[in-house]
């Protein structure tokens, strides 16, 4: 088997040596290897795609010199021993870029022929070409930017309410039809003119071609991948999202499975959102008079605290529970929605149906349905102040941004990604390391002096950053002060200064946090709302789902 | 940092989204004020060529920023002869982004361009500047000019900025292999730029001008040469900020009087130095933090550690041919020490360290800069097989909120204390 990962690689060559080929997405559970071989900041695909490969003894593999990163992992690979081709891709795709990959192409034949010992044909080579179109009618998502493992494309088809088109870095892929030749040149020529002619790659410097990927009526969404430590995509999604009026999503990816759960629920959300744009009654709230006295809860599972909201037939909060999640989630969640019953005086079986949210949100089994952290906020931020059109949500391991329109729909929404900058654990670290509670750092930081900034957005660094400051004798307030900024800072970063919309409300653990509430206020230039008890707003949300399904 | 800077940076933070106008001209000022002192009021611990070298450095960054009527924004790896023989100033990315650097002002225009979606990934230098032009602060150029060597962002970031100011645009494609077809492609599309910048700038390319600034380019060249050779048995005291500023001469500049007044003034600073005794000599590669009060106190004026050079001060040496100029600028391309794979950049490096009598060198990992880090562990390998030893040490040279201070600060001395350990 012969891997390759690019589209513009002249895999057909190789049906001309009668080769079997795979286009290679490989995910690697860590990159232990890759760590020893290559900086930890090249493009994670690139880390992916060592790690593999060495590890599998993946041979013989094609590239081209399609990026930076994949110019250093062909070195690497070629440094360890692994039998690695290599085509110099140009960037342009005029006649006399056509002729440079032309020779490359030609130079390959050569080459693969004396690694192989077998002999080009012609006639292989025209049989090989299938035409690959996407044949999809109607309304459809598109998923664009850079290449995605099998599995989340997978995913994403079973999940979507609409159709899903593939258009990758290396889901577009459609030839024509080969010249009835047998000669070599004039084959090549018309090969290479094919290839350089698809849908341009973001590598290339005209990428012309791209925008009617997004000029499409039937385009209803878009969910843009991008890669961790690649240069190219977060381009591309920046214009997209400047001028298309689609739902759009984006996500990132490492090529390791561990951020697989977190995307999952950034798609279900999409997904939600997407459906409730069909239907906007759903995110209409109506208290039926003529209702009896029925009870729904909504459960929290997040990753600190798991919280459980009882409501009436009216939608008046008959109790609730704050507690943290411990070690089993399932467990975390009978006992905060015990505790929810006990406090109402209710029982089990008066409560007539439960809706689930957070991370654990899939693992609780006695609920009816489950719904992601994100339409939850936005329904319980809607609930609480009709007002509302930014949510910040600052939890205990992760933050999000999420933008509503009046009628409290999720028009779009950020999370953070794996690093615990601007969430509650961040906070917990600095307390740490000041010797503080976190009581002390809700409001140490308002008796500020001396303006001080934390610099790193990194927690690791950033506490050793706060190690420093306690060196130089800061004072305690100034520091706290400084770590509030932080956080607010991270929050706006997240956000995008066009996005936030007054009127704000921050909602989530953090938001107990005084400081850190006049901290982003500062940034915002405008009031934040906090809600009375801003950590149940996801489970308020999920028990208000319950309740008008 | 200077608390001035620092002030001066939060200035420009606070009016690059509504006075990106005003922030211009504060940036005008405070670089015609830094244009006074270093004419008049140099540090006197700089040799002759370190202060020629500011003064000049300024103006160039300076003047496009006071008159950007024909100037174009290229990338460093340009060759510029052909812009100097139509009066056409450049204005460059590494150049500018350390001008708004020295200005404390390059976390403003970062964080201007993460907000627009730009990756946190990404190249610092090339993320200032992309934040400098898209908040409107930089003023609009005639048209951009660029080479794809020697890294994917000279692609993204001039692309979005041909875009952003719906300005003319043209790219030097350079393949990694170098043949007679690869020279006569890179060539090819020369010729085809000088047809871009007559149509763009209605000017006509003088071949005698040409001819004038290659001729004044190779005596440039044959001075760095002969320094070079110098240097392996000389100490000259050197800092992080000049060699930064060779960056201009030995790129851009090349091809102008200033470059080859530069280069007579280096060789006679040389010439000059004392003879090499038990200093320990450092080559550096990749750009260097010159902002780092820490690292630059170790190295600036040291009399114990020789900055020899940083290896884009060496990426190509080789004389240009005034017949073939379009060949030869192909050629300047192709053969690039920071084009094609790994082993030709630490084959030059290890060539230099040998030639330059270094101890060690330091192999700088520069935030977003995915050719150097993926090149990091093959470079130390190749070098340490040939004893000479590597520190990788990663940092940013451009956004100084990217960086541990500590830490970069302990490994450098550690790896200095070996060094000493082992002379």
């Amino acid at each position: 088997m012969t891997y390759y990962i690019c589209k513009y690689t002249p895999v057909e060559i190789l049906d001309g040596f009668g080769e079997k080929y795979r286009l290679y997405n490989p995910v690697a559970q860590d990159c232990a290897r890759a760590d020893q071989l290559i900086h930890r900041n090249v493009c994670s695909f690139s880390r992916a795609l060592i790690e593999t490969c060495v590890k599998n003894n993946s041979n013989p593999i094609v590239l081209t010199s399609c990026c930076d990163s994949i110019q250093r992992t062909y070195d690497v690979l070629q440094a360890e021993g692994h039998k690695v081709f290599m085509l110099y891709l140009p960037h342009n795709s005029q006649h006399c870029s056509k002729l440079v990959y032309k020779e490359q192409i030609l130079k390959f034949i050569r080459d693969y022929a004396a690694y192989s010992g077998k002999k080009f044909s012609c006639a292989k080579f025209r049989a090989a070409f299938k035409q690959n179109s996407q044949s999809v009618v109607g309304g459809y998502i598109g998923v664009m930017g850079a290449r995605m493992g099998e599995k989340m494309l997978e995913f994403i088809k079973n999940t979507s309410p609409l159709a899903i088109r593939n258009n990758t870095c290396t889901g577009v892929r459609n030839l024509g039809n080969p010249p009835l030749t047998d000669d070599l040149e004039e084959l090549m020529d018309w090969y290479t003119d094919q290839l350089l002619s698809q849908t341009a790659c973001m590598r290339m410097t005209d990428i012309s071609s791209r925008r009617a990927l997004v000029d499409d009526p039937n385009l209803k969404g878009i969910i843009y991948n991008t890669v961790s430590f690649c240069d190219f995509y977060g381009f591309e999604y920046a214009h997209i999202k400047r001028s298309l009026d689609v739902p759009v999503l984006k996500i990132e990816t490492d090529y390791t499975p561990q951020v697989a759960a977190q995307l999952k629920t950034r798609l279900e959300a999409f997904f939600e959102n997407l459906k409730v744009g069909k239907n906007k009654r759903q995110f209409r709230y109506i208290t039926p008079k003529h209702f009896q006295q029925i009870y729904t809860a909504g459960i929290d599972s997040g990753s600190t605290s798991t919280n459980a909201v009882i409501l009436d037939s009216q939608q008046r909060i008959v109790s609730f529970s704050v507690l943290p999640t411990g070690a089993h989630v399932l467990q975390s969640a009978e006992k905060a929605f015990d505790s929810a019953l006990n406090k109402a005086g209710l029982s089990q079986n008066q409560i007539s149906r439960i809706v689930t949210t957070g991370y654990g949100r899939t693992n609780i089994d006695f609920c009816e349905k489950d719904v992601t952290e994100i339409t939850c906020h936005a329904i319980g931020a809607h609930f609480l102040n009709n007002a509302v059109r930014t949510v910040i949500d600052i939890g205990g391991q992760d933050s999000k941004v999420i933008h509503l329109d009046e009628d409290g729909k999720v028009l779009s929404f950020v999370m953070n990604d794996k690093c615990a900058a601007g969430t509650g654990r961040f906070l917990e670290m600095m307390a740490q390391s000041l010797g503080l509670t976190i009581q002390q750092m809700s409001t140490y930081g308002l008796k500020w002096e001396e303006q001080i900034t934390i610099s790193s957005m990194c927690s690791v660094f950033a506490q050793s950053e706060v190690v420093s400051l306690i060196a130089a004798d800061k004072k305690l307030e100034d520091i706290v002060h400084g770590i509030n900024q932080s956080v607010a800072s991270k929050v706006m970063a997240l956000g995008g200064r066009t996005g936030m919309k007054p009127e704000y409300m921050i909602t989530g653990g953090v938001a107990k946090n005084i400081g850190v509430v006049r901290a982003v206020e500062q940034r915002l230039g405008s009031k934040v709302i906090v809600p009375e008890q801003p950590e149940i707003c996801g489970a308020l949300g999920a028990a208000i789902i319950a309740s008008k399904d | 940092m200077n608390k001035i800077i620092k002030i001066f940076g939060q200035i420009v933070a606070a009016n690059i989204h509504y006075h990106p106008q005003r922030v211009l001209s504060l940036l005008n000022a405070a670089y015609a004020v830094s244009q006074l002192v270093v004419k008049y009021f140099p540090d006197q611990k700089l040799l002759p060529h370190q202060k020629y070298a500011a003064a000049i450095c300024n103006n160039v960054i300076r003047q496009p920023l006071k008159d950007a009527q024909d100037t174009a924004v290229v990338n460093i790896f340009l060759p510029c002869e052909l812009l100097h023989a139509m009066d056409i100033a450049p204005q460059f990315v590494e150049g500018l982004a350390g001008y708004l650097n020295g200005a404390g002002a390059e976390k403003a225009f970062i964080d201007f361009a993460e907000h627009s979606g730009i990756p946190k990934t990404y190249c610092s230098y090339h993320k200032t500047l992309l934040g400098a032009a898209l908040s409107g602060v930089l003023p609009k150029p005639s048209f951009v000019v660029n080479t794809t060597l020697a890294c994917d962002a000279n692609n993204l970031t001039f692309r979005t900025l041909a875009d952003y100011w719906k300005i003319p645009r043209f790219t030097i494609d350079v393949p990694n292999e170098y043949n007679d077809d690869t020279v006569e492609y890179v060539a090819h599309q020369f010729r085809a730029m000088v047809a871009f910048i007559e149509d763009v700038a209605d000017k006509k390319l003088d071949m005698e001008r040409l001819k004038t600034a290659i001729r004044s380019e190779n005596r440039s060249l044959s001075m760095y040469r002969a320094y070079f050779k110098e240097l392996s048995s000389k100490f000259m005291p050197n800092n992080l900020t000049s060699e930064m500023y060779k960056l201009f001469f030995t790129h851009i500049l090349l091809g102008t009087q200033q470059a080859e007044h530069y280069f007579k003034l280096l060789l006679y600073d040389v010439q000059n130095a004392a003879p090499s005794k038990d200093e320990i000599r450092i080559l550096w590669a990749h750009t260097l933090p010159y902002w780092q009060p820490s690292i630059a106190k170790v190295f600036n004026f040291s009399s114990k550690y020789q900055l020899l050079s940083c290896d884009l001060n060496f990426d190509y040496l080789i004389d240009m041919d005034e017949d073939h100029p379009y060949q030869s600028m192909a050629q300047k391309l192709l053969l690039n020490t920071m084009g094609g794979c790994t082993e030709r950049r630490a084959q030059k490096l290890l060539d230099m360290a040998i030639s330059l009598h270094a101890d060690g060198a330091i192999y700088f990992n520069h935030w977003g800069c995915k050719k150097t880090l993926g090149g990091a562990v093959l470079t130390k390998e190749m070098l340490e097989e040939q004893d000479i030893p590597v520190l990788m040490l990663d940092g940013d040279g451009c956004d100084r909120n990217n960086v541990n201070d500590g830490q970069m600060l302990t490994r450098l001395q550690a790896f200095l204390e070996i060094l000493e350990g082992s002379k």
